[in-house]
């Protein structure tokens, strides 16, 4: 398996992870606090922006820790930049994750629209974050794989 | 409705100038291995630009590369 595979397969596993301690937090708080009604907007959207840099910092961590474990198996520095055909496979996952997310926003004014109270909004909305999330990195393993 | 493929004779060339390595001719093409794999195996469709770079490499024109092939879907002749 080349290295940008393995890479891929490696954010796909911490994607899935992190979305899931992260939510598992999120709703530990959300049963210990007996967030009210009213206040349920500030509550999701102050755990919905500390998801970013969450994401991002653990996401360095991992990718550098990774390089760490590949330099000392495979004694070579793995090559840090994108040539044309990792950036074509970026855009195009980038691309499908973009829109299964959309999907799950409008997906989310539905719920607005049909009655159901901005909680299941919010969770909608972080639905959509884990699935987007799940199949950019998904779809960059399967264009490394299969090709582009 | 035709479906185009672009072939290449990139292992061939690659070994008949001095049995070349695919992370050689990545670094003379100034992409990463996986590229060449990826080309070679059909997998990829290189640019313009990364075509004449991988042609220069082996000191040969393009056309001795790469080829180009048209080829009908079997449906639309039934």
């Amino acid at each position: 398996m080349e290295y940008q595979e393995k890479r891929a397969l490696v954010n796909l596993a911490a994607t899935i992870i992190l979305f899931a301690v992260y939510y598992f937090y999120v709703y530990s708080q959300y049963k210990e606090l007996g967030v009210a009604d009213g206040t349920d907007l500030t509550f999701w959207a102050k755990y919905i922006l500390w998801l970013i840099p969450y994401m991002v910092i653990l996401k360095i961590i991992i990718h550098i820790i990774m390089n760490i474990i590949t330099v000392a198996v495979t004694k070579q520095e793995p090559k840090d930049f994108e040539d044309e055909m990792d950036k074509l496979i970026d855009l195009k996952s980038s691309r499908n994750g973009s829109i299964v997310f959309m999907l799950g926003f409008l997906f989310s004014m539905v719920a607005l629209v049909m009655g159901y109270s901005p909680h299941t909004m919010f969770l909608i909305i972080y639905g959509a974050f884990i699935i987007s999330g799940i199949l950019t990195e998904g779809s960059m393993f399967y264009y490394y794989k299969r090709g582009v | 409705m035709a479906k185009c493929q672009i072939n290449n004779n990139i292992r061939k060339l690659r070994f008949e100038n001095n049995e070349m390595t695919q992370q050689h001719l990545a670094d003379l093409a100034g992409v990463t291995r996986q590229t060449i794999v990826a080309i070679e195996k059909g997998k990829y469709s290189p640019s313009l630009e990364l075509a004449f770079k991988v042609a220069l490499a082996f000191k040969v024109p393009l056309e001795e590369v790469f080829s180009y092939e048209e080829q009908e879907n079997n449906k639309s002749e039934k």
